[in-house]
């Protein structure tokens, strides 16, 4: 009976001991959601005719649930004019946050830190037409030239953060001794008619 | 390495106090096996007066005079240490230090620590040889012995690899506790400064009895020193300078017995700036560390208990030109010879991208012994580790982290080891871990590992039997993995609850003989998938990958089974080998998916978590010889293969072959009062990793290549303390080179020359 009663006693104490741990594993956790602030969700190149009054074409690139997930869609309002120029802006926003943030003005803020590059097809061509504070193109207004009808024609976006502005050929738009992160790499496929 | 000092006093003349014409005589013997210890040097640093003991182990010293002395007792291989003592009467001491089997230059190879499986293949590296790694991280000190490689992201981020294996499947104990930290991460280093050590020993087999599933690959073991029950302050402090990233780094360690607690203390402090490679510097490679450690305790033979706390923090930067985003970047970097943004001013500011992480550990640790059969010992630890890693963000968002994590770990041990009878010893075990990670809110990014928390009970048992010059081992462990996460998918938490049974079964065999020693050990693994590998999910920048985890992913099961021999020829040398088979069933694999994913970024590699099959083999040894009376020729070589079986090829990031030759003169100066001049050169040669399909790596393996470092060490006594001083030239002829191992390979070359200069005091 002693001898019983020294292990009940060795038992509820180790029980005792024991009992907070058992406890912790009822617990739980509060979380919360994290605002995904630097997404880039909608990337749209606005070409507007220069001195011509024909309609102003709207290039649309739209992830809204960001990496993997649904997949992105691409959205063009027309065909571009043949030997034409326009003048062509771009804006980007994150519409996954309520209101919608735009992201063009962070660029615009940290100009000397940021570059678009422009890749066309053949039929079209794409030069700077803005400066950041030293006098290096920032890409978000460029202007847009297009020659002979041609379908099926194709313009890479690229936004580099942190790009060597001063290496060579990266003023002229050439992407290859550029070098930083590529925050926007997207490609528009639309045509010259 | 520890000595175990003064077991009878016994008092033989009555002399009168205040003549000086005492004496101290006694043996120096082994404390394990009884054997006499020849030629163990005895100094009295007070009077500057010593003696060495002969043949037999038979010292003595005479003409002292009554009073406080200390003692200082070496022995070859073991490092100096001093003891108190009162004398007032003529004295005979026995002397019994821990003797090691084996003890090299280089290494320690069997060492007697009862902690220690016997079976197991254990290797150390301690006194003097670990005074010369000071201001290396634990990787690089532990890389010394051979088996052990390491994976970096530049020379500030290295991880242990114990025979092909690293991160999730190796334990790394520091004075027993288990280190709880984002090990998942390829570019994440263990949170634990080496300059705090006593001694790194590594354990080649696995290791899952005592330190759990985890220890499939192995075990890196972290010791500092028992505090020594002096009333005097003693400590030594070590300074360096590193020539490449202007360096400097201060340790300091004090003890001091206050009424009958001992107290030991360390503090460390690391600061470099940028590195450079043979031509070019590595901008934005700068570190900067921190650490301390302070242990109370007190010692007696019937109980014992000790509290210890240390902190560790570091804020390190990752080379600049490696920052890089989709795919097309990556290709673009991998066509430069030198990395985007490298430029020619030194600095040591650390800027984005940089990893930031605060480790603290704290720990409580009871022990008695209940008559002569039983001992107890029960621990507590609580760890918190926070890791903040920065990257170049628009809107001066790079001083906010884009990864956040705090991950809390409470864990709690207790084993009786029972000694049944002289030839029978059992050990059984409960343990109890509890863990929380968060993802501090603030980063304005995604998390890539989720929120969660986990709940693993364990229990284990380990009998040892010795039967004659045999020593037999069994051992059991399981362990109930509960995880709560709560993984975010399409902006809603979701709230996951999983259990996994994992555990182990260990068998191991040793026979010791005079001048051989063979162990074996088979143990059988299975390990739970830990929560990176079930649910991470989106982009790791510090890799530029997607990361997918795969929450249907099943136990991996591991058979490892280590042969480790060693035989002493005498003068024709001692050559040391282990060899090993694992085969892993449902090894998780990080698998390259064929498809890039599309992202508004542009492409990105996915990287899968999956189960296969994997089959690690390998062998590496050492041997050594002296060519004359003070030189001493070592080499020490690895070889492994690690194939993925199922999708029949080699697992990336598997070392290559590796042979170190180094000669070693030492030159005694004096024969008691330890001067002492040491010269080392060594030559590296690393191999190609041919085995790896170029197809299955962004680039093709680096060629081989061969360094050549230096060493040359003096040691001496200043006003009765020991002073030491130490040059180091790694890779003298300034080679450029790049190592399959470093994952900044793909951008910039490895270190060029780096002189280290290396003073210690010791007082």
């Amino acid at each position: 009976m002693e001898k019983f009663q020294i292990k009940f006693r060795k038992t509820l104490m180790m029980s005792i001991l024991m009992a907070p741990l058992f406890i912790m594993h009822s617990c739980d956790k509060e979380v919360e959601v994290e605002n995904e602030e630097e997404l880039i969700t909608t990337v749209t190149y606005t070409l507007r005719p220069m001195n011509i009054a024909i309609p102003t074409v709207v290039c649309t690139y739209k992830d809204l649930d960001g990496d993997g997930g649904n997949a992105p869609t691409f959205a063009i309002s027309g065909p571009l004019l043949p030997n034409t120029t326009y003048d062509g802006t771009i804006t980007l926003l994150n519409e996954s946050e309520s209101p919608v943030e735009d992201i063009t003005i962070e660029v615009e803020e940290e100009s000397v830190d940021h570059q678009f590059f422009y890749a066309p097809s053949s039929a079209i061509t794409i030069t700077y037409n803005d400066a950041d504070a030293n006098g290096n193109p920032i890409g978000l207004k460029t202007t847009v030239k297009t020659g002979a009808a041609a379908s099926n024609q194709s313009i890479k976006v690229t936004l580099r953060h942190e790009p060597n502005k001063s290496a060579s050929g990266v003023k002229e738009g050439n992407i290859a001794n550029a070098g930083g992160e590529t925050d926007i790499e997207i490609t528009y496929t639309l045509n010259v008619q | 390495m520890k000595v175990y000092i003064v077991i009878f006093c016994f008092l033989f003349s009555w002399s009168l106090f205040g003549q000086c014409s005492l004496s101290i005589k006694g043996t120096t013997q082994d404390q394990n096996h009884h054997e006499i210890l020849s030629y163990a040097t005895i100094f009295i640093p007070e009077l500057s007066k010593g003696a060495v003991a002969d043949e037999k182990g038979n010292f003595s010293i005479d003409s002292l005079c009554p009073g406080l002395i200390h003692l200082e007792v070496t022995h070859i291989g073991c490092e100096s240490k001093s003891f108190y003592l009162n004398l007032l009467n003529d004295t005979t001491l026995i002397l019994l230090l821990e003797h090691h089997e084996e003890v090299l230059s280089e290494v320690t190879i069997v060492d007697h620590n009862h902690q220690h499986s016997m079976s197991q293949s254990v290797y150390s590296i301690g006194g003097d040889k670990l005074k010369q790694l000071k201001g290396h991280t634990l990787a690089d000190i532990a890389a010394a012995l051979p088996g052990v490689d390491i994976i970096k992201t530049g020379s500030n981020v290295t991880k242990p690899i114990i025979q092909g294996l690293s991160g999730n499947r190796i334990a790394v104990v520091s004075d027993g506790v288990i280190l709880e930290s984002q090990q998942w991460g390829i570019d994440h280093a263990p949170e634990i400064s080496g300059d705090g050590a006593d001694k790194v020993s590594v354990i080649k087999s696995s290791a899952p009895i005592l330190y759990g599933t985890q220890a499939m690959g192995g075990v890196i073991l972290v010791e500092s020193a028992k505090a020594i029950l002096d009333p005097h302050l003693h400590g030594d402090v070590t300074s360096f300078f590193q020539s490449n990233g202007n360096a400097l780094g201060l340790n300091t360690r004090l003890q001091k017995q206050f009424a009958d607690l001992a107290v030991r203390g360390n503090v460390a402090f690391k600061k470099m700036g940028d590195q450079k490679t043979d031509t070019y510097l590595l901008n934005n490679t700068g570190a900067e560390e921190y650490s301390g450690n302070i242990k109370v305790g007190k010692y007696d033979e019937k109980q014992s208990w000790e509290i210890q706390g240390s902190y560790f923090s570091q804020n390190l930067g990752i080379l600049r030109g490696a920052h890089i985003g989709n795919i097309n970047d990556l290709k673009e970097a991998l066509q430069r010879d030198v990395p985007f943004f490298t430029e020619e001013t030194f600095s040591y500011e650390i800027a984005a991208p940089r990893q930031s992480v605060g480790h603290l550990t704290t720990k409580a640790q009871y022990s008695k012994h209940f008559g002569d059969e039983n001992f107890l010992s029960v621990t507590y630890n609580f760890q918190n580790n926070r890791r903040r890693e920065f990257d170049v963000r628009r809107a001066g968002r790079s001083d906010i982290p884009i990864v956040d994590l705090n991950l809390a770990s409470h864990v709690f041990n207790a084993s009786l080891e029972k000694n049944n009878s002289t030839n029978h010893t059992t050990l059984f075990g409960l343990q109890y871990k509890f863990q929380n990670n968060t993802n501090v809110a603030g980063t304005g990014s995604l998390p890539l590992i989720p929120d969660y928390l986990s709940f693993v009970p364990a229990v284990f048992a380990q009998h040892k039997w010795k039967l004659g010059k045999l020593n037999l081992e069994f051992g059991a462990r399981y362990e109930n993995y509960l995880y709560k996460v709560y993984p975010i998918r399409n902006n809603v938490v979701q709230d996951v609850k999983r259990q996994f049974h994992a555990g182990a079964l260990n068998i191991g065999v040793n026979y010791l003989l005079q001048k051989t020693s063979i162990k074996a050990d088979i143990s059988f693994i299975a390990r739970a998938p830990m929560i990176n590998e079930l649910y991470n999910s989106g982009l790791h920048q510090g890799i530029a990958a997607l990361e997918f985890g795969d929450p249907n992913l099943n136990l991996e099961k591991s058979l490892k089974s280590t042969l480790d021999l060693s035989h002493n020829f005498g003068k024709a040398g001692t050559i040391l080998t282990t060899i090993y088979l694992q085969r892993v069933h449902n090894f998780i694999y990080f698998v390259p998916q064929p498809e890039p994913q599309l992202t508004i970024r542009g492409a990105f590699l996915a990287y899968n978590y999956q189960n296969t099959d994997a089959l690690i083999g390998g062998i590496d040894g050492m041997y050594v010889v002296n060519l004359h009376k003070n030189i001493e020729w070592s080499t020490k070589a690895a070889y492994i293969r690690a194939r993925n079986t199922i999708l029949k090829d080699e697992i990336v990031f598997t070392p290559p072959l590796r042979v170190t030759s180094s000669i070693n003169y030492d030159l005694a100066l004096s024969k008691i009062k330890s001067s002492s001049l040491a010269t080392k050169l060594a030559v590296a040669y690393s191999g190609k990793q041919s085995h790896v399909d170029p197809s299955s790596d962004f680039q093709r393996a680096p060629d081989a290549y061969t360094l050549i470092n230096f060493h040359l060490g003096y040691q001496a006594n200043l006003f009765s303390n020991q002073i030491k001083i130490e040059l180091q030239i790694h890779n003298i002829l300034n080679r450029g080179y790049r190592d399959y191992l470093n994952r900044l390979r793909y951008f910039a070359n490895d270190l060029g020359r780096n002189i280290t200069l290396n003073m210690n005091y010791k007082f």
